[in-house]
């Protein structure tokens, strides 16, 4: 899953980001509200993290134009101030959710978690797929009884065809929500991945839930719909 | 008691309402005393030419014996009653009695012998059986020229009976119009003060809570209406004052939630995992950069208070501010070397009586803002003068300037300017700590500033 982080106080957003990282997301950082406006708006992340206050174009005044434009992505707001009208006028402009600084950094892990279920049609956090189990809380992955290690980058890129299930989801797709917006398009590091992936899920199981659908992408499905 | 307005009213009613009953009461007396005299006069005056009329009537005939003769024993009505207390008598200029009325004839008692008066002559005297008596005398020249001393007496027994009765009166009632007038008083006392307990019930149900309160202007009464304005007036600058002090409280949690986050979040982040020896260095280096960055403004914040209540301690000595220009220039040289700033220094050397930390503080702020704002390559001047008794610093830079509707706010807490690219750091009280530093040694500081071109702040301060 991408975030889009955007705050001015580098040494609070390179933290956050390493926090989310370290979580499984991808996440890229804008300073002020111009920056973020731009990336909002031309790399589609699934979560935007958003400070109010910002230089040159100030939170809120962003978020009313993302929605102006129809971007609807999930915005979480931070910010310092934490008075019930402050609140009220940051839900009204768009936002989806609110947290007041300083913040619990669990907090806001489940939050965005929350965020990203609101927008599938998976409500839990414990989502079975046959024997597959994944707990997006603990990032605890199960195949029937085995408990299964995945790294950060492999766990993302299972979450990401998880929230997708029954859906073919395209190498453009995954690349967007699962790497960084400088990685090259064209390389077959999407492949590299799906193929350590199947090799941890699939491999040693007669159901296999990764297929690859020839010239759209790949779709996780279950047998026992 | 004694120092309610309610009772002094009282007291001051009483006293002008006792002065007013007690002279009315012995005006009055007097009045009907002389009113009571008079008619009595009139009727004696008239009883006399009753009797004198005939007398002299009957001279000229030549009858007068026989006339006294009558008046002594042929009188009828009240002058025939023993000691009635209405008497006349008629005696020689000798003192002879020639005559007197049955009423003292009966009794064989005369009246005193009167002095010959050709006009009436009244006084009052002590009549027969010690009743006090008004009596009226008048000469009559006879047609033979001789003179008769006519008297005729009046009891005033009836008359002091009613002055009596009116005394009588005025002591019962006196006091009986006293008590009613109190209870009056009282009544229109705590009546008039009314306006008074609504008010003070008023401001006392003022608190920090509601400190819109104002007393309307329609309640109360004319004489109240001054107070009620300075009242509200006075409420004006509290509510003022209190919101200040809120913002300022909000603003100060405010910064501090920045850091606090920071930390948080380092410490939130760092301790999910295992980590090696190095990560959690730079994590402790981090938060200790965020933890200085906390006590800076807890500082500033500390220093804003203290200028607020004037408890900042200032140790006024000599200083040069040449000197203290040089200083601040040694300390910020890196920073300027640091963007390719020049700092150029003239003027000649002016000595003011200051606190050193601040007087330093204040430049080194406004020095270190000519280079925060400026732009690469760009140059600070300052200049160090005095003129009329005052000293005169003027820093010049040729930074980003400051749009003139902003101006006026850049000495306010907690402000800072937005034009800049997210490079500020700082908690935004510097220049209002700057301005409470000058204005606490009498001084003064101004801005002029064109946007793109640059700003200059003249400081003022008074001269040793």
């Amino acid at each position: 899953m991408r975030i889009l982080l955007v705050e001015d106080e580098r040494d609070l957003a390179a933290i956050v980001k390493q926090g989310l990282e370290e979580d499984g997301y991808t996440v890229e950082v804008a300073h002020d509200g111009e920056e973020g406006l731009y990336m909002a708006e031309n790399y589609p992340a699934d979560v935007i993290v958003l400070d109010i206050m910002l230089p040159v174009i100030d939170g809120l005044t962003l978020l009313g134009k993302l929605r102006k434009k129809g971007v609807a992505t999930p915005v979480l707001l931070l910010t310092a101030r934490d008075t019930v009208l402050d609140k009220i006028k940051g839900l009204d402009t768009g936002a989806d959710d609110y947290l007041t600084k300083p913040f619990d950094f669990g907090e806001l892990l489940a939050r965005v978690r929350s965020l990203i279920r609101r927008k599938s049609v998976i409500k839990e956090t414990l989502i079975r797929i046959d024997d597959l189990e994944i707990n997006t809380a603990s990032h605890e992955v199960k195949r029937g009884d085995k408990v299964i290690n995945l790294s950060s980058r492999e766990y993302a890129l299972l979450e990401y065809l998880t929230y997708n299930k029954e859906k073919v989801v395209s190498r453009t797709d995954i690349t967007e929500h699962i790497y960084h917006e400088e990685t090259d398009m064209d390389s077959n590091v999407v492949d590299v991945y799906i193929n350590y992936l199947r090799n941890k899920i699939d491999k040693d199981f007669k159901n296999k839930l990764i297929h690859t659908i020839r010239g759209a992408g790949y779709m996780l499905k279950g047998h026992n719909i | 008691m004694l120092n309610s307005i309610k009772f002094k009213l009282l007291i001051w009613l009483l006293i002008i309402f006792s002065f007013i009953f007690t002279i009315l009461g012995l005006f009055l007396d007097y009045e009907l005393e002389v009113v009571i005299f008079d008619q009595l006069d009139r009727s004696l005056t008239h009883t006399l030419q009753t009797v004198g009329n005939p007398l002299i009537m009957e001279a000229s005939h030549g009858q007068l014996p026989m006339e006294l003769w009558e008046l002594a024993n042929i009188t009828t009505g009240i002058f025939s009653e023993r000691l009635s207390g209405h008497y006349y008598q008629i005696t020689s200029l000798k003192g002879e009695v020639l005559s007197r009325s049955p009423s003292l004839g009966l009794a064989d008692i005369t009246l005193p012998i009167a002095g010959a008066s050709a006009i009436p002559t009244f006084k009052t005297i002590r009549g027969p059986n010690n009743v006090p008596l008004r009596l009226i005398s008048q000469s009559l020249v006879l047609p033979d020229e001789s003179t008769l001393i006519l008297e005729v007496g009046v009891t005033l027994e009836d008359t002091y009976t009613v002055l009596r009765s009116f005394r009588d009166i005025v002591i019962i009632v006196f006091p009986a119009i006293f008590v009613l007038s109190a209870i009056g008083g009282l009544i229109i006392t705590g009546w008039s003060l009314r306006p008074l307990k609504m008010f003070s019930s008023k401001i006392g149900q003022i608190t920090e809570e509601n400190l819109n309160t104002r007393i309307e202007d329609v309640r109360v009464a004319r004489e109240l209406k001054p107070l009620a304005e300075s009242f509200n007036t006075m409420l004006i600058r509290i509510e003022d004052a209190f919101q200040r002090q809120q913002q300022f409280l909000s603003d100060a949690s405010h910064e501090l939630r920045t850091p606090t986050s920071i930390i948080k979040s380092y410490c939130d982040v760092t301790l999910s995992r295992e980590r090696t020896a190095n990560d959690y260095k730079e994590a402790m280096i981090k938060v200790g950069e965020s933890v200085n960055r906390m006590c800076d403004i807890i500082n500033r914040i500390l220093i804003v208070s203290r200028l607020d209540n004037k408890t900042l301690k200032l140790k006024p000595v000599r200083i040069d501010l040449m000197e203290v220009m040089k200083d601040v220039i040694k300390i910020i040289e890196p920073a300027a070397a640091n963007r390719d700033i020049k700092m150029s220094l003239d003027g000649r050397s002016v000595v003011i009586r200051g606190d050193t930390e601040g007087i330093t503080a204040v430049f080194t702020n406004i020095v270190e803002n000519g280079i925060k704002y400026n732009k690469p390559g760009g140059n600070i001047h300052i200049n160090v003068d005095e003129e009329n008794n005052q000293a005169i610093v003027t820093v010049r830079d040729t930074g980003i300037g400051i749009p003139s509707e902003e101006i006026p706010k850049i000495f306010e807490r907690f402000y800072r300017v937005d034009t800049s690219r997210g490079q500020t750091v700082g908690s935004g009280l510097g220049l209002s700590i700057v301005k409470g530093i000058i204005e606490a040694h009498g001084g003064r500081i101004d801005v002029e500033s064109a946007v793109g071109k640059g700003s200059t702040f003249r400081i003022f301060l008074p001269l040793s």
